[in-house]
């Protein structure tokens, strides 16, 4: 009977310890006991796989907040500046209840120090990357990631899918993105995981897929509905005060046309970190006034609320203004004061000083 | 009668002390206001004027955009500033405080943000990059902004249409370029980006390749409003912009960085800058022409701002 007891004492304890493990490996291999601050650089260490024994690491902040965007779970950022002969560099790494969710590097001068040299080719470099992601995070899904990012042979621009996933590599001679998208019902859901190259070396990563939520993948609103929406709403905003050089305005009527006209389904977040598909429609005006030049909206595509309708313009007007100089003279009451002001200040009690120092002595004798 | 002669040195005592103590406290004072220009000051100022924008939303943005980004600068150790937005935006002011600025040797840096619209001045013939000031005829324009910059000019944002331009050499063709000098018609240099930083060779795109000493942020083509939420449902480009302003300046992180993080404020999924439609592009008609946009940062993105 006691080595009974004694057994099962023993096999409840082991049992408590593989689930103690298997808690802190899901929940990625720094322990809950870790700072925030130590988190970041076992993530620059494991994950980006940054040689920080090399540098000399000063932290340059510590940020905590509760943005709305995140609906008020707690974001902290940490970002420390490394620096070594030839090399300096700042990382910021971000984490949202305490899960890692981006880290990427800024370099100031020279390039980065790796533990293991990084692969020249940003795709063999992406897969090490999210190998070492994944031991150090444990998350099931990157398995799959990593299974699509098998698929493709090449850097370029291109959209593979598998099963409901998508991969996008994106961008230019100078920037590559590539991101992970999920198709629902024909609507393209960002993943929230994503890894940049600038120049061809890695800048990092984010992966907010542990946080992000699908609302809504049904889109219960046509195309052709959205833009009879957006036309109602424009209604209101067509007649415009384009301001003249005499401080009068003009009022001018938009004529809003169906040329060039923009239809787009995107997705987009309603409620924090919770998505769902959004029409956009951007309609153009036959002239533009004062850089104003059209109208657009967002509209819910699953409900037909409206998300935001605004009128659109640029920053220019083609014209050209006269070059004789008729604006007033600049005035002594503006930097001066501010900051030559300083220094005037400085000598004018230069002399008082010495002037009444001078006066003193005259009246001791 | 002893009584009065000791009253009268008594009385003199008394106003040496003071005078004293007044000028103690005088050198105390000056000392404490000259301490940031002596151990070299670093100036904001922020420009703009709505007088050519029809949009009221646009130009209640553009005012506070000016007014938080001044105060944020100017609530900063070592930082001086200045917000000229609206009446004081006028070339002659620009160009003056700009010699104010290169003159002061207690000044060691500027950053200069911008906001209103562009237009193109036809000088001779050659078109030249220009921006509106408050007044008729007071615009600012690259030829004649030349000569008073340079030297510590060493941060410049205008958020106008055009003014980052990369263009086709017009004399030389082929070779993309963000200046020139006209030598066709004699009208001196063409180019925005050169004529706050007089730099000829700033990276094109400094925030995928940073390099140098500065930083200038502008549209190539079509600008984005401030007021403009499509990109961030919830947020707009004045959001992102101020964001951006307090991460280089608050926080003190490279100009890149303080993008991307000032993309992830705005709450999509686009987690840097460089996924943005800013960076990335969009395109924008414009009497018939779809002009191919860009927020392009020219320079070091690598940039620190002083602390």
């Amino acid at each position: 009977m006691k080595i009974f007891k004694k057994n099962l004492y023993v096999a409840c304890l082991v049992l408590a310890l593989t689930i103690v493990v298997s808690i802190i490996h899901v929940n990625g291999a720094p322990s809950s006991e870790m700072t925030i601050q130590e988190k970041a650089i076992a993530a620059i260490t494991e994950v980006i796989g940054l040689d920080m024994a090399k540098y000399k690491t000063e932290l340059t902040s510590n940020v905590a907040d509760q943005p709305e965007i995140y609906g008020g779970l707690i974001r902290e950022e940490v970002t420390y500046t490394i620096e070594t002969t030839g090399s300096r560099a700042q990382i910021g790494c971000t984490f949202v209840n305490k899960t890692l969710t981006s880290c990427y590097m800024y370099p100031i001068e020279g390039s980065l120090l790796y533990a293991q040299p990084l692969s020249a080719d940003m795709l063999n470099a992406t897969r090490s990357l999210l190998q070492r992601y994944q031991a150090y995070s444990g998350a099931a899904y990157l398995q799959e990631a990593r299974s699509i990012l098998e698929t493709v042979t090449e850097i370029k621009q291109t959209n593979v899918t598998m099963g409901n996933m998508k991969l996008q590599i994106t961008g230019s001679d100078n920037l590559i993105d590539i991101i992970w998208w999920q198709t629902i019902n024909g609507v393209d859901f960002p993943l929230g995981l994503s890894v940049e190259f600038v120049n061809g070396k890695l800048k990092g990563f984010s992966d907010y897929s542990s946080f992000y939520h699908i609302g809504s993948a049904t889109v219960n609103i046509s195309q052709e509905e959205a833009i009879r929406i957006t036309k109602e709403q424009a209604k209101g905003y067509t007649t415009l005060k384009v301001p003249t050089d005499n401080g009068d305005y003009i009022e001018v009527t938009l004529n809003l046309t169906d040329e060039h006209m923009i239809v787009e389904l995107q997705v987009a977040n309603r409620e924090p970190l919770t998505m769902y598909p959004l029409w956009y429609v951007r309609l153009y005006a036959e002239k533009a006034y004062g850089g104003t030049d059209g109208f657009q909206a967002g509209i819910w595509a699953d409900t037909g609320e409206i998300a935001y309708a605004q009128l659109t313009g640029y920053h220019g007007v083609i014209s050209d203004e006269n070059s004789s100089n008729q604006s007033p003279t600049p005035s002594q009451n503006s930097f001066d004061q501010s900051l030559a002001l300083y220094l005037f200040a400085g000598t004018a009690v230069t002399v008082i000083v010495a002037t009444a120092l001078l006066l003193l002595k005259k009246r001791s004798k | 009668m002893r009584d009065i002669k000791r009253t009268k040195k008594e009385m003199m005592h008394m106003r040496r002390t003071q005078t004293l103590s007044l000028l103690l406290l005088c050198l105390f004072a000056a000392q404490l206001s000259l301490s940031a220009v002596v151990q070299g000051a670093h100036v904001g100022f922020t420009w703009g004027t709505p007088r050519t924008v029809a949009n009221q939303y646009e130009r209640d943005a553009m005012s506070y955009t000016c007014s938080y980004i001044s105060s944020l600068i100017g609530g900063r150790p070592n930082w001086v500033s200045q917000n000229y937005y609206n009446d004081l935006t006028y070339s002659g002011m620009v160009y003056y405080q700009s010699d104010l600025v290169r003159s002061n040797p207690n000044v060691d840096f500027l950053a200069t943000f911008h906001v209103g619209d562009m237009f193109r001045k036809n000088i001779s013939g050659t078109l030249h990059y220009a921006y509106y000031g408050r007044y008729a005829a007071s615009g600012i324009v690259d030829v004649d902004l030349y000569p008073h910059t340079g030297a510590k000019h060493y941060f410049t944002y205008i958020w106008t249409c055009a003014n980052g331009d990369l263009f086709i050499h017009p004399i030389y063709g082929v070779y993309l370029v963000y200046w020139y000098i006209d030598t066709q018609n004699g009208t001196g240099i063409v180019g925005m980006p050169y004529a706050w930083t007089k730099i000829s060779n700033m990276r094109q795109d400094g925030y995928a390749n940073p390099y140098g000493s500065y930083t200038y942020i502008g549209f190539e083509n079509v600008s984005k409003l401030l007021v403009d939420n499509s990109e961030f449902i919830n947020y707009n480009y004045g959001d992102f912009v101020r964001r951006f302003y307090y991460h280089a300046v608050v926080d003190h992180y490279t100009v890149n960085y303080a993008l991307d993080r000032a993309m992830q404020d705005m709450g999509t999924w686009r987690t840097t800058f460089g996924m943005s439609e800013l960076y990335t592009g969009y395109t924008v008609w414009v009497n018939g022409i779809g002009w191919k946009s860009k927020m392009r940062v020219y320079g070091n993105g690598g940039m620190v701002l002083p602390s």
